[in-house]
C-alpha cells in the first residue's frame, strides 16, 4: 500500500508561486494499477515524484508500506558521464542487489551489448529507458512508478515490458502517467484525473478517459 | 534477488545508519570514477594533487626562511599548515553546487543530499592522510622531518579540522544551492581568510591583544592544537578547546539544518 494524504505542492517560481497539487489523496494497494491522466503540466510528474519520496511535498504525507521503485521517466536515475556498467554497479550497491544476477538480467532485457561500456550521456532516450526498466525489474519492487516513458520505446521494448512486467509480475502495483489511451485501458484498472491541482479518482478507466477527453 | 525497500521497511536507527554507510561508500566509488576516470594515474591523483602543492610550498619556504625559524623547523611547520588548508580549500570548492551536479542520483530516495557531501569530504580526508603519510615517511627517512611528539594532540587537531571542514562544506553546499550569487563570494572570502586562518603563523608570534582575537577563528585553535602535538612543549601554543568544540558543533548544526532546509525546496530535475 502507498498512502498519500493531503498532498500540497507549491513551486516558488519567480515571484509567482505555482500551486501544482492542491490537497491530493491517493491510496494504491498492492497489485492495483493506477493510471495518472491529465494535460501537460497538470502535475502528473510532480505527483509521481512526491509518491516516490524523492521530493518533499509542501504539506501532506506519503507512507510506503511496500517497496516502491524510483520514478522511471525521462530524467534522473543515471550519472551521464559514467558508463552503463558503472551506473549498474552503483545502483546494485545502493539497492543491495547481487551485481552478477542483476547484470545478467539487464544484459538480456535491455540488449545494450557493447553500449554498456559507453557513457550513459551518449545513449538515446529509448536506450536509457531500456536500461532503467531492466534495472528496476531486476531489483524486484512491489510498486513501479512509470512516467510517460513508454512512448519512447520501440516495439521490442514494449513486448519485453509486457512479458516481464505486466505478465510475469502481474501481482505488482503500477502507477503510470500516460497519454496513450489504448495502453492505459489495456493496462490499468483505475485512474486519477488531474486538473487544476485537484485529483479525481475513477474506478473505471473508460470513464476516466472519457472525463479526461472531455476536459 | 533480495527484496529490499530502502524507505520504510527498514526500521530503526541501526538499519538507517547501515543504508547510509552503503550509500556513502557507493558514492565514493562513483566519485572516484567520475573525477579521475580510469586513465593514467586514476585516483592516485587524489593523493598527488595535495602532495604537489605541499612539496612546492615546502621548497619555497625553505628557500626563503631556511630550515629553522623562531625555533621551529620550517618543514614541519609547512606540512602541518598546508595539508589541513588544502583539505579545507578542496572541500569548500567541491561543495559549491554539489547537490545540483549530482541531482540525477537523488532519484534514488536512499541517497540523501548530506551523503553526497560526506562522500566527497571522506575522499578528501583519505587523500590528505595518505599524502601526509608519504611526505612524512620520505622526509623522515631523509632526516628532515621529526614525527609528532604527542600523537593525541596531533590527531585531535586533525579531528577538529575535519569537523570544521565538514560543517563549512555543508553550509556552502546548501547556500550555493539556495542563492546562486553566494558562490561569487567564496573565492574572495577564501583568499582573505588565507593569511588569517593560522596556516602561516603561530598565535604566540602575535602581540597579546591580537593573539586573543586570532583564537576566535576556529582554524587558528585547531592549528595550534595540531602543532602542539607536532612540536611538543618546546614550542609555545595557545588554544581554547571549549571554544573550538563549541564553534565546530554550532557550525555543524547550522550546516545540517541548512541541508535539511534545501531538501525541502529541492526540485529534482
Amino acid at each position: 500500500m502507498i498512502r498519500a494524504e493531503g498532498l500540497v505542492k507549491v513551486y516558488p517560481g519567480h515571484g509567482v508561486p505555482h500551486l501544482v497539487l492542491d490537497n491530493v489523496n491517493v491510496q494504491v494497494p498492492r497489485g492495483r494499477k493506477l493510471a495518472l491522466l491529465g494535460r501537460n503540466g497538470a502535475g502528473k510528474s510532480t505527483l509521481i515524484r512526491m509518491l516516490s519520496k524523492i521530493e518533499m511535498p509542501t504539506s501532506g504525507t506519503v507512507v510506503h508500506e511496500m517497496s516502491v521503485s524510483w520514478p522511471l521517466g525521462f530524467g534522473g536515475t543515471f550519472q551521464g558521464s559514467l558508463t552503463g556498467i558503472d551506473n549498474m554497479k552503483f545502483i546494485s550497491r545502493i539497492y543491495r542487489a547481487d551485481y552478477k544476477k542483476l547484470s545478467r538480467f539487464v544484459d538480456d532485457f535491455a540488449e545494450l551489448g557493447k553500449f554498456l561500456y559507453q557513457p550513459v550521456k551518449t545513449y538515446s532516450t529509448g536506450m536509457r529507458a531500456r536500461l532503467a526498466f531492466g534495472l528496476s525489474i531486476a531489483i524486484e519492487f512491489d510498486c513501479y512508478l512509470i512516467d510517460e516513458v513508454f512512448l519512447v520505446g520501440d516495439q521490442r521494448f514494449h513486448a519485453r515490458c509486457q512479458e516481464h512486467l505486466f505478465d510475469r509480475r502481474s501481482d505488482r502495483s503500477l502507477i503510470i502517467a500516460s497519454h496513450d489511451a489504448a495502453f492505459v485501458e489495456a493496462t490499468c484498472d483505475c485512474a486519477l484525473v488531474l486538473s487544476g491541482g485537484k485529483a479525481h479518482y475513477f474506478d473505471d478507466v473508460r470513464q476516466a478517459l472519457a472525463a479526461y477527453h472531455f476536459m | 534477488m533480495p527484496r529490499f525497500s530502502p524507505g520504510d521497511s527498514l526500521p530503526g536507527f541501526v538499519d538507517a545508519a547501515r543504508v547510509q554507510v552503503i550509500v556513502i561508500s557507493a558514492l565514493m566509488m562513483r566519485e572516484l570514477h567520475t573525477r579521475y576516470g580510469r586513465e593514467n594515474l586514476g585516483f592516485v591523483w587524489l593523493v598527488v594533487e595535495p602532495m604537489m602543492f605541499c612539496l612546492g610550498v615546502m621548497g619555497i619556504w625553505t628557500l626563503l626562511h631556511g630550515r629553522v625559524e623562531r625555533g621551529i623547523p620550517i618543514l614541519a611547520f609547512v606540512i602541518t599548515g598546508y595539508l589541513p588548508l588544502t583539505l579545507w580549500r578542496h572541500v569548500t570548492f567541491r561543495a559549491i553546487h554539489c547537490f545540483r551536479a549530482n541531482s540525477p542520483l537523488l532519484y534514488h530516495r536512499q541517497v540523501k543530499m548530506i551523503d553526497l557531501l560526506i562522500a566527497r569530504v571522506i575522499l578528501e580526508i583519505y587523500g590528505m592522510m595518505i599524502a601526509y603519510l608519504v611526505i612524512a615517511f620520505v622526509f623522515c627517512v631523509l632526516g628532515l622531518y621529526e614525527l609528532p611528539k604527542d600523537w593525541g594532540l596531533f590527531y585531535a587537531g586533525w579531528l577538529y579540522f575535519i569537523v570544521f571542514t565538514t560543517a563549512i562544506g555543508l553550509i556552502i553546499g546548501s547556500l550555493t544551492e539556495m542563492y546562486d550569487w553566494s558562490e561569487k563570494f567564496i573565492g574572495p572570502l577564501m583568499y582573505f581568510l588565507l593569511p588569517v586562518c593560522g596556516a602561516f603563523y603561530m598565535s604566540d608570534w602575535l602581540p597579546a591583544r591580537y593573539e586573543r582575537i586570532a583564537l576566535y577563528m576556529p582554524t587558528v585553535d585547531a592549528y595550534e592544537l595540531l602543532r602542539s602535538g607536532q612540536f611538543g612543549p618546546s614550542v609555545r601554543t595557545h588554544y581554547d578547546l571549549e571554544y573550538l568544540t563549541f564553534a565546530c558543533l554550532v557550525l555543524l548544526a547550522v550546516g545540517i539544518m541548512l541541508c535539511r532546509r534545501v531538501h525541502r525546496f529541492l526540485i529534482v530535475e
